[in-house]
């Protein structure tokens, strides 16, 4: 294999790039020896530096998953570093086969493994040294929390830059934080297969990347998917009873670009539907939704009042009381007065429901709010007392 | 996935050994997508007999609920004359793919022996169960003792 190699001597302050071609299977040490012979310099007082950190003499190169355009740097340090750290090595430990990191690559439309790459937040330099380790997704996905030192631009507060990239094809993804490998070889909690890797809410429920995706379709399709903020319009642990949920959509793109586009405009209505000041334009052919900012009104004269919106796409002006295209406040509509003499209003999301039989105790399949028929209220314990079915 | 190694792996799980609740899985080897139980509730009235209850499989299993229809008749708010159950575990907005059957009759013999008369399909009966508990287990009992099959445990 082929490494690019960016050495940089301390002492006399040169940098200088070189492709090294070392061994498939060859460690860190060995590429220390090559460089070594490049430099003219002992080995020992160069340290390999990579994704962070300073590498171990004894990690295989192989296992870095280094591509094409991703070099290593070789710090030339003046006096030997303390030879031979006693770090040992597990000789099973097989990183190609671990995999930590999931992400979702639009370019091979799939789940594939990722490799994170850490560079300066300065100057987008790689060739830093964390001060700190991230202990977990937070300190990766928000910015500024891991500090750095940076080899390259050397200035003062500087933090770490994390992204992913697509094992396969090297293109930068986004990181799927709740997909992991499957280490202790769990069965999907659907199929019972074990698979490489699983998704996991956080709630240690595994599921397979088949049962995943079609738990994901059924449940899209059934409108079943819940509005939790701040994540969102999201989906619920597959186990029973069980309510962890994802919290990253970034999932959702297993769905496949068509089924992902449907779910960003359900998630879209959901809120809007949701929200006070939310609209749907009422004409036909356009399908607007959006939320109404009061300072967006269309102007009018001082002393007429306007009652109407404007639809942001197709600029179509609708009445904003009772949001028909054809205003029909003031008229007799055999519709709307039947679906007012038959329904009453959910008080979570004012959704207008209609029962057809069974207790007051409704649970409403927009917004899933459990209220009462006869109070219109949130349902309560009184509810269940006193006027609980009849 | 292959709905019928689930379903295998689920037929292995009820049939495995130990005391259960139920008895007598039936099923037809060549669709594995409907079979009968005999359900052996364990509180009065009920424990006077055995009901026989039928579940289908969805093709989609297990990502659709499967449907339970007792075969014996019963007496209870919670299950109507036609069979059908108003059982929590398996309607639509509540189902989970990960719910096993076995969790699945267990839910449901909990609702046969602890009725929920504030979820009735019968209100007549979850009145009854409700006003005038004697009368209620009295009718129950009987009407066990008419319609209910054998106990095999």
């Amino acid at each position: 294999m082929l490494v690019p190699v960016n050495i940089r001597d301390k002492a006399t302050g040169t940098k200088r790039n070189q492709i090294l071609e070392v061994s498939d299977t060859a460690t860190v040490t060995n590429l220390k020896e090559k460089i070594a012979e490049v430099i003219n310099l002992p080995k020992d007082n160069i340290k390999i530096v990579f994704g962070g950190h300073v590498l171990d003499p004894n990690a295989t190169l192989g296992g870095l998953l280094l591509g094409p355009s991703t070099s290593v740097l070789a710090l030339v340090a003046e006096t030997s570093s303390s030879a031979a750290q006693s770090s040992k090595t597990d000789a099973e430990r097989n990183p190609q086969n671990i995999g930590g990191f999931y992400v979702y690559c639009k370019q091979c439309n799939d789940v594939t493994r990722g490799k994170l790459r850490i560079c300066c937040s300065g100057c987008s330099s790689p060739d830093v040294i964390a001060k700190q380790e991230p202990t977990g997704w937070i300190d990766v996905l928000r910015s500024n929390r891991i500090p750095v030192f940076c080899e390259n631009c050397d200035a003062e507060n500087l933090y770490a830059r994390f992204t992913f990239k697509c094992v396969p094809c090297g293109e930068i993804c986004a990181a799927l934080s709740q997909t992991r490998g499957n280490w202790e070889s769990a069965e999907c909690v659907i199929c019972c297969d074990a698979p490489q890797f699983v998704f996991d809410f956080g709630c240690n429920h595994p599921s397979c990347k088949n049962c995943f995706t079609h738990y994901a379709e059924t449940q899209l399709k059934e409108a079943q998917f819940r509005f939790r903020p701040p994540f969102g319009y999201t989906l619920r642990c597959p186990a029973t009873e069980c309510d962890f949920c994802i919290t990253d959509v970034h999932h959702f793109r297993i769905l496949g670009p068509t089924q992902y586009a449907e779910y960003q405009r359900l998630a879209t209505e959901k809120l809007i539907a949701l929200d006070e000041s939310g609209y749907f334009c009422p004409f036909p052919g356009c399908g607007a939704s959006f939320l109404l900012d009061e300072n967006d009104l269309p102007e009018v004269e001082d002393d007429q009042i306007d009652d109407r919106i404007q639809c942001i796409e197709c600029r179509r002006l609708f009445c904003r009381n009772c949001r028909e295209a054809v205003c029909k406040c003031e008229t007799e509509d055999r519709t709307n007065s039947t679906i007012n003499l038959t329904t009453k209003k959910c008080p979570g999301c004012n959704v207008s429901t209609e029962r057809n039989g069974g207790c007051a105790h409704m649970t409403c399949t927009h917004c899933h709010l459990d209220w009462c028929w006869i109070c219109v209220t949130p349902w309560r314990e009184d509810c269940q007392w006193d006027h609980w079915f009849g | 996935m292959s709905i019928s190694r689930r379903l295998q792996k689920e037929l292995a799980d009820i049939q495995g050994s130990g005391a259960k609740p139920y008895s007598s899985v039936e099923y037809n080897e060549s669709n594995l997508l409907h079979w009968t139980v005999l359900l052996h509730p364990d509180k009065e009235p009920y424990s006077k007999g055995a009901f026989r209850v039928q579940i289908d499989f969805p093709a989609d299993y297990p990502f659709k609920p499967p449907k339970l229809t007792f075969l014996t008749k019963i007496y209870h708010p919670n299950i109507d004359e036609q069979g059908q159950i108003c059982l929590g575990i398996v309607h639509p907005d509540n189902w989970k793919p990960a719910t096993r059957t076995e969790q699945v009759l267990m839910a449901l013999l909990q609702l046969i022996n602890d009725p929920e008369p504030d979820h009735p399909l019968r209100a007549e009966l979850a009145e009854e169960f409700q006003k005038d508990r004697k009368k209620f287990l009295k009718n129950a009992e009987e009407f066990t003792k008419k319609h209910s099959e054998k106990r095999t445990d």
